[in-house]
């Protein structure tokens, strides 16, 4: 028995039973809900069965019918009890009972009326319904839970369940074909509601349609139902909605206050174009694998991709394409995240490697498995990338397929190449070998069919080489001789026997064709104007050796010409020269440097270190880098002409001069380098320029270093360290541009902080002025400004950390004599001890500063010292002295004198400790103590003249042996010293060499000459001498 | 008529408006977001979607972002747009005028071994019209 036959029949049956019930359940439906539970059981048994024999049908008719019977039975009792909502459409269908099928429209029209009379009954069995299903969906029991889909779905009108059952068991062709001659049954008739068109805001339109369900729903809500059926939002359609309703003014009430939407170009839809609204423009795909499309938007718009994975359903598809990295930029953007330099501008195409990206970026590029396929890429910032290329999943929004795409040549070339570089890596997985196999086939395919394409407009020339490719004559060869007509031209065979005519050939029948060693050239494409030699062939795709770049490059037949020319080593193009530093029209911002002239186009070297090939009309100006400045990782300006070293970077460890200055950018001139005429590009901080040598030699010259620092900080002007200042600046006066400062001393050392907020901090300055410098901290990633007196050379911190709490301690040693050749001798060590080399410093060291003086010159003293240093600090911190030194002897020569005393006497410390709180005694004292063994005599009486043998304790008395030989005791405010004479024996009394003893060379007028016992001879002031004892 | 007078629930109105969020069912082509589905399943095509289980995969995988036009339906018996995309016995809600991706073939089996036959729609129909 026939499906569909044995299913009107069922629905007969069951039509008239159903008639039958619903009588009868008007009468019961008060008791209606009591009944629910078993009503239920019932209907699962029945319905179970009811499953197993349509199963069944499915496989054996005859059986079928003899359990028709049967069947009848259960789907009439099902229908008794459960499908309540199932009535109206049974009655309706009592009333025209074989047509069925044919008269959808009018079964829906009468079952509008009759549903007004059910509504609570339908609603009551739409709440039991749910429920019950969503109990069975808690049971979790397919069986189960088929049956309640099916016991809802299942009593759809007759054609929809036939269209159903046919799918499950038919293929699905049969099943779309019976649907389209249904679907002409529904079409719309003068009953039905009508379509208004309503203008809508462009690209709103959906939202419209959504907006207006939305208010649907709220007025459903509020109880004032809407009267409008649908709101239809047509993909092709921009600007404008469909709203079904039965009067302009449903529609009026259903768009009001809706602001996309506009009531006044309401518009009636004729009948007959109800359907057109609905109509689904059939969209083919044409994305398939290794197929090429274009992207329509972003950084690669424009640019060809070839589709690498696109399931069906899915609206984002894997392409892969030529990347356009800036990896330059990207560098930039790591270290310095704030500034984005030009944002817009579009880096150019370039294969993606592994190496270069590691050495220009820095960071490592590892082969990593795709989160989503499984496929192994290199992932570099979170795009895929293999063989060069990268694969990239896109929007199948934004791109374009079809016939627009259209490859070029050139463009596949790109994608060749990849393939060229990756063909020696194997993949190791399978699947992935496959696609790529698959990519391989249709790039080649491409090529090949792309060929055919160009042939059309194949630019001939007179020479070139052809042969005949259609026709009678088909395979002959010949040589172009002239160009006829449009289309057509003469060829004279190569033939012998037909050399002696011209035949003509309309061009279709012609293709160029060359032979290995011919000499050609480029005459389109971005290689035009090169030359080279054809190296090899391989369909119409030919290999040629640049005469110019030494590079194989592989171009269509159709961009070739057989020429004699050779080279094309054209050394300036319009008003532009090779090596020129050029601006562009279409890129202001970008600087390049002209390394190659074809015809009319250049190629640039720009500062990205890519080549770019630009027409000569793109050239905007040359720039004339001569004064131009760009400043090196020293901070110290590079110019034209200066031989600098790169440091960092892809082009680390080399040297050249620059060509070219385009801050931040220098074009270098290196030897080694065999591309762009040997130029490279480098950041100007990545390099290291000529002053840059004597900046080292400072830096590691700490004694000049130290000088120089102490001196602007603490004013300290001993002749040597000016000495050294000059000798500083006569260092850098050649190489330093104006307005810079020997400050820069500072830059690149290591510095630390003495106060303010990074108090403690250690860090690196990177540029210094006068009044600042700039810290980048070791221990935080930072770079902060600070006063420069605030920082110290990191390695005399911890001398200079000491020297705080003695600063006030150097007054009295400042004016010392004696310091200055000390400080060459002690180094960097001199300078803290300085200011603790006071008094009683040098009381405890009393025995060896003696013997020091007086038989070595002071050095090894003072290299003695520099042992002691913490031993000084001791002195400072933990000693009285120091107080003493620092509050008593503020009129420094009597101290000198108290020190001269206590090294000739030995006297005891104690003696001026006893005495401090004295002044006057103190300084009598001294004064005695080196007046002892002098030559003295009376102020006011001449005759009173002697030697001092003594003094009274205070000082106050000397005790003198007087010339006549008597010996007398008189007030040392009394006595003063003789003046020695010309060779006189004599002892210093005063300064620094208090206590030495020699010879008085000369004198003249205040100052004499003096040689001392060891031998050395100094120039003193008279008043510091004693005439003592020969 | 039992969806005459249920209103559109408001689960079903899409919670977005802007095209590229919204996702149709490959079964009926009800139009809702990917979340809507995610949390209540799709209402003509019961036990497509488990809502028990916050199944987002298998949202992915019943429902497609790959479809063209939108009808809203307020009453699917009444309305003839209903009728002819063959969603008036459908509830009320957001239908797409075409799907333009069909079920993978497992979903298919899977239906039927369940015994889910969900009710085609003109709209789900295109999809396989077209493929």
């Amino acid at each position: 028995m026939d499906k569909r036959k044995r299913d009107t029949l069922i629905e007969h049956e069951e039509q008239t039973e159903l008639k039958r019930q619903k009588n009868q359940q008007d009468g019961e439906r008060g008791s209606e809900t009591s009944q629910d539970d078993e009503q239920s059981e019932e209907r699962q048994d029945e319905e179970e069965k009811e499953y197993d024999d349509d199963d069944d049908d499915d496989e054996d008719s005859i059986e079928e019918e003899e359990e028709e019977e049967s069947r009848k039975e259960y789907q009439s009792k099902k229908k008794r009890k459960s499908s309540r909502f199932i009535e109206l459409e049974a009655e309706v269908d009592e009333e025209d009972d074989e047509e069925e099928a044919e008269e959808g429209d009018e079964i829906e029209r009468e079952l509008i009326d009759d549903e007004e009379t059910e509504e609570v009954e339908d609603t009551m069995a739409s709440v039991q319904q749910r429920k019950a299903l969503l109990d069975r969906m808690r049971s979790e029991n397919p069986e189960e839970l088929r049956r309640f889909v099916r016991e809802r779905y299942g009593e759809v009108d007759e054609e929809e369940e036939e269209e159903e059952e046919e799918e499950s068991q038919g293929p699905q062709k049969e099943y779309i074909k019976d649907r389209g001659i249904e679907q002409q049954g529904l079409l719309p008739t003068v009953q039905d509601p009508k379509l208004f068109l309503v203008k809508c805001r462009i690209g709103r339109e959906k939202e419209a349609v959504i907006c207006l369900l939305q208010k649907y729903y709220e007025y459903y809500q509020k109880g004032t139902p809407l009267d409008f059926f649908s709101a239809v939002a047509p993909e092709h359609l921009r600007g404008y909605v469909y709203i079904e309703a039965y009067t302009a003014d449903s529609v009026r009430k259903a768009i009001d206050g809706l602001r996309i939407l506009f009531p006044n170009t309401l518009k009636l839809i004729p009948i007959e174009e109800m359907v057109d609204v609905l109509s689904i423009v059939p969209e083919t795909s044409q994305i398939e694998r290794g197929g090429w499309v274009r992207i329509s938007r972003g950084t690669y718009a424009g640019d060809l991709a070839q589709v690498y994975d696109f399931r069906e359903g899915e609206t984002n598809v894997t392409v892969r394409l030529i990347p356009r990295l800036d990896l330059q930029e990207v560098r930039n953007e790591d270290e310095t995240d704030k500034k984005r330099l030009s944002i817009n501008r579009r880096p150019p195409q370039k294969l993606f490697k592994r190496e270069e990206v590691e050495q220009i970026v820095g960071s490592e590029v590892f082969p990593r498995r795709d989160r989503y396929t499984g496929e192994v890429f290199d992932v570099f910032r979170n795009e895929n990338y293999r063989d060069g290329l990268l694969y990239k999943r896109v929007s199948i929004r934004n791109i374009v397929t079809g016939d627009e795409v259209a490859p070029t040549f050139e463009e596949l070339e790109m994608f060749h190449k990849a393939q060229r570089l990756a063909s020696h890596t194997k993949h190791d997985e399978d699947n992935t070998q496959e696609l790529e196999d698959t990519m391989e086939k249709t790039l080649e395919l491409s090529l090949e069919t792309l060929s055919s394409d160009v042939e059309k407009n194949m630019n001939f020339c007179v020479g070139d080489s052809v042969i005949v490719v259609s026709g009678d004559l088909k395979n002959l060869s010949g040589r172009i001789e002239a160009m006829e007509s449009d289309n057509m031209v003469a060829v004279r065979p190569d033939d012998p026997e037909l050399k002696g005519e011209l035949i003509q050939f309309s061009k279709e029948e012609l293709k160029k064709y060359f032979r290995e060693g011919t000499h050609v050239k480029a005459i389109n494409g971005r290689h035009t104007g090169e030359t080279g030699m054809v190296v090899g062939i391989s369909g119409d795709i030919i290999t040629v050796f640049s005469d110019v770049t030494n590079e194989e490059v592989r171009l269509h037949i159709s961009q070739l010409t057989e020429t004699t020319e050779e080279g094309s080593s054209k050394s300036a193009i319009g008003s532009f020269e090779l090596l020129d530093l050029v601006t562009l029209h279409s890129d202001p911002r970008a600087r390049g440097v002209i390394v190659r002239i074809q015809r009319d186009h250049a190629t640039l070297l720009d500062t990205n270190g890519a080549n770019r090939t630009v027409p000569v009309k793109d050239i905007r100006s040359k720039l004339d880098g001569k004064r131009a400045q760009a400043l090196d990782m020293n901070q110290k300006p590079l110019q034209v002409g200066d031989m600098v070293k790169v440091v960092q970077g892809v082009h680390k460890n080399r040297e050249g001069s620059i060509r070219h200055v385009a801050s931040p950018f220098v074009f270098m001139n290196v030897k080694d380098e065999p591309q762009n005429c040997g130029l490279i590009v480098v950041r100007a901080h990545n390099c290291q320029g000529p002053h840059s040598v004597h900046g080292n030699y400072i830096v590691g010259a700490p004694n000049n270093m130290k000088g120089a620092t102490l001196s602007s900080m603490f004013s300290l002007g001993g002749n040597r360290i000016k000495t050294d200042s000059k000798l500083n600046s006569t260092v850098y006066s050649g190489n330093i541009g104006k307005g810079h400062k020997e400050d820069d001393k500072l830059v690149r050392q290591d510095v630390l902080i003495k106060s303010g907020p990074w108090k403690g901090y250690i860090g690196k300055v990177v540029s210094a002025t006068t009044a600042s410098v700039r810290v980048e901290l070791d221990s935080v990633c930072k770079t902060v400004t600070v006063d420069r007196s605030r920082v110290v050379p990191k390695d005399t911190a911890h001398l200079e950390k000491q020297k705080q709490p003695l600063q006030g301690a150097y007054t009295p040693s400042y004016e010392m004599g004696s310091q200055t050749p000390a400080y060459s001798g002690m180094g960097s060590m001199a300078t803290p001890l300085h200011h603790v080399g006071y008094t009683p410093v040098y009381a405890p060291f009393t025995p060896t500063l003696d013997s020091g003086r007086r038989d070595v010159p002071r050095t090894p003293i003072h290299n003695a010292w520099r042992p002691t240093t913490p031993g000084a600090a001791d002195y400072s911190t933990g000693n009285k002295w120091s107080d003493l030194g620092l509050s008593m002897y503020s009129p420094f020569a009597s101290q000198e004198t108290v020190m001269g005393a206590s090294k000739v006497t030995q006297t005891e410390n104690k003696t001026i400790d006893e005495s401090v709180d004295d002044t006057k005694v103190d300084h009598s004292v001294s004064v005695a103590k080196a007046w002892i063994d002098a030559l003295v005599q009376h102020k006011t009486n001449a005759t009173v003249r002697g030697y001092v043998g003594g003094h009274s304790p205070d000082g106050m008395f000397l005790q003198l042996e007087l010339e006549d030989g008597s010996s007398g005791s008189y007030a040392l405010s009394d006595m003063q010293l003789v003046t020695p004479d010309k060779s006189d024996t004599i002892k210093v009394v005063d300064g620094e060499y208090m206590g030495m003893k020699g010879q008085l060379l000369n004198a003249e007028g205040d100052e004499g000459i003096v040689q001392f016992e060891d031998g050395e001879i100094k120039i003193l002031p008279v008043s510091n001498l004693g005439k003592i004892r020969g | 008529m039992k969806y005459k007078q249920t209103a559109p629930s408001e689960n079903i109105i899409p919670q977005e408006v802007s095209a590229n969020k919204l996702r149709a069912c490959m079964v009926c082509g009800l139009v809702k977001t990917f979340n809507q589905f995610v949390v209540f399943g799709c209402d003509n095509c019961l036990g497509l979607i488990d809502v028990r289980v916050a199944d987002r995969e298998r949202v992915a995988t019943v429902t497609t972002s790959l479809f063209s036009g939108l009808v809203s339906v307020t009453r699917p018996l009444d309305s003839w747009v209903a009728k002819w995309q063959r969603v008036s016995r459908l509830v009320p809600g957001c239908y797409a005028i075409a799907v333009r991706a069909a079920l993978p073939e497992d979903i298919l089996e899977e239906l039927e071994e369940k015994g889910l036959e969900v009710p085609r729609t003109r709209a789900t129909a295109a999809a396989y019209e077209y493929n």
